[in-house]
């Protein structure tokens, strides 16, 4: 039961703690937990990244390699998984759904940089001045290797909020989708 | 003179250039072939000298200084020199050269264990082996590229580094648990029984009170004791997952 140690056949963001039992376990020592907190904190981000995860159902993830290592059977416990939630919320790095607590936006960047990054590649491209539809930007042709790829439409239009409250962007509807106009 | 018109030129001022830069390119070859010859030349002198004068180096603080001094600016590391030498002669160059004296590769390797140390203290609460910072060291060496081709820095070098912080009073210290060298860089002693659990720890991965008390003969209320202080110092992380609550160790991850 000691030898636990297939970290070697984990992607690279797996966290060494990974496969130790009492990562499963919310520890009551204050310092222990903070370091339990940031090592998770940083896993979700990661293993969402890597998946193209924007939004976690709790209940669904939960039976996922993300929270459960079948290996040693271990989980996290849904009110832990809330606590590491709600502390991803407080950075800017999640939102909840509704007040349930039980779907997750996820923000492996936050709002504020994906909108950076979405300002620099219109930019680049030279598509400033002209109106884009929200699906081109996340479905489009041209953003396949763009990391807001596939995004969810809500957290989009949150992005571009940011924009739009520097006075770069502005959010309309046309027709049953929106648009964007960036300058 | 004449100023050339014509084709000809043309083809002459190309031939012209490309004689040159072959000329160049030999030039720099042989003068690149003389310096390492010079240079290896240059370091069997050093390694003799530093022989020959040794008890110099060892008893004259100025002379020894100065010639720590010479090596750095030509870029000799003495603990690569160190690497290159049979084991069983103990150690470095400087250790054979300043005998237990401590030196500044001591001191600058000291450094990067307590950077270490600290990174690593909310993980495991201040108690981490000497493999483990070893091969931190070494992953970061690595990524650092360059730097340390090859350098290598044994557990001894690790274990006597530490040593060097004493003085300094800072609490950093290198405790046996078991079979395994531990740093241990919060000023905190552990008694016999906490060193005990932990001991287990190393053999099992984890305990259990019943482990203990089945094993040590303790009673439950000691066993306790000692894994609750152990929790309370960020020692031991706690798993009730399965069956009895049992008791791991990050710091043997």
């Amino acid at each position: 039961m000691a030898n636990l140690k297939d970290k070697s056949a984990l992607p690279a963001y797996y966290p060494e703690f990974y496969t130790f039992p009492p990562f499963y376990t919310r520890q009551p020592n204050a310092a222990s937990w903070s370091s339990q907190l940031s090592q998770w904190r940083s896993f979700i981000l990661a293993y969402c990244r890597a998946h193209k995860l924007w939004r976690l159902n709790l209940a669904d993830t939960m039976e996922t390699d993300l929270f459960y290592n079948k290996s040693i059977n271990r989980k996290l416990p849904l009110p832990t998984i809330r606590e590491v939630v709600d502390d991803l919320v407080k950075s800017s790095n999640a939102e909840w759904l509704s007040s349930e607590k039980s779907i997750a936006y996820i923000y492996w960047r936050t709002p504020e940089d994906f909108a950076s990054q979405i300002y620099s590649w219109i930019d680049e491209t030279g598509q400033k001045g002209t109106v884009l539809t929200l699906l081109e930007l996340t479905e489009g042709d041209n953003t396949t290797q763009q990391e807001w790829y596939g995004m969810d439409q809500t957290m989009l239009v949150k992005c571009l909020n940011v924009l739009v409250k520097k006075g770069q962007a502005q959010v309309f509807s046309v027709g049953d989708d929106k648009g964007v106009k960036v300058w | 003179m004449r100023r050339r018109v014509g084709l000809a030129a043309l083809d002459r001022r190309a031939q012209d250039s490309q004689t040159r830069s072959t000329h160049g390119a030999t030039l720099r070859r042989t003068h690149q072939s003389e310096l390492t010859t010079q240079l290896s030349v240059f370091q069997a002198a050093l390694s003799t000298f530093s022989t020959q004068y040794s008890s110099e180096i060892r008893q004259n603080p100025k002379f020894r200084s100065e010639f720590a001094r010479m090596c750095t600016t030509i870029g000799i590391d003495p603990l690569a020199a160190s690497s290159n030498r049979p084991k069983e002669k103990g150690g470095s160059i400087w250790s054979e050269l300043l005998g237990t004296q401590v030196n500044d590769f001591y001191f600058e390797l000291a450094v990067k264990i307590v950077e270490v140390c600290r990174d690593t203290r909310s993980k495991n609460g201040g108690l981490i082996s000497v493999s483990e910072v070893q091969s931190t060291l070494l992953k970061k060496d690595q990524s650092t590229g360059g730097g340390g081709t090859g350098l290598q820095i044994s557990e001894d070098d690790i274990i006597r580094s530490v040593e060097c912080l004493k003085p300094l009073g800072s609490g950093f210290e290198v405790i046996k648990i078991g079979k395994t060298n531990m740093i241990r860089s919060v000023p905190k002693e552990l008694n016999r029984d906490q060193a005990k659990v932990l001991e287990v720890i190393q053999v099992l991965g984890f305990v259990t009170i019943g482990v203990l008390v089945d094993n040590l003969g303790w009673i439950a209320p000691r066993a306790q004791a000692v894994v609750d202080d152990l929790m309370a110092e960020a020692y031991l992380w706690v798993d009730e997952q399965e069956g009895e609550t049992s008791y791991w160790a990050p710091c043997s991850l």
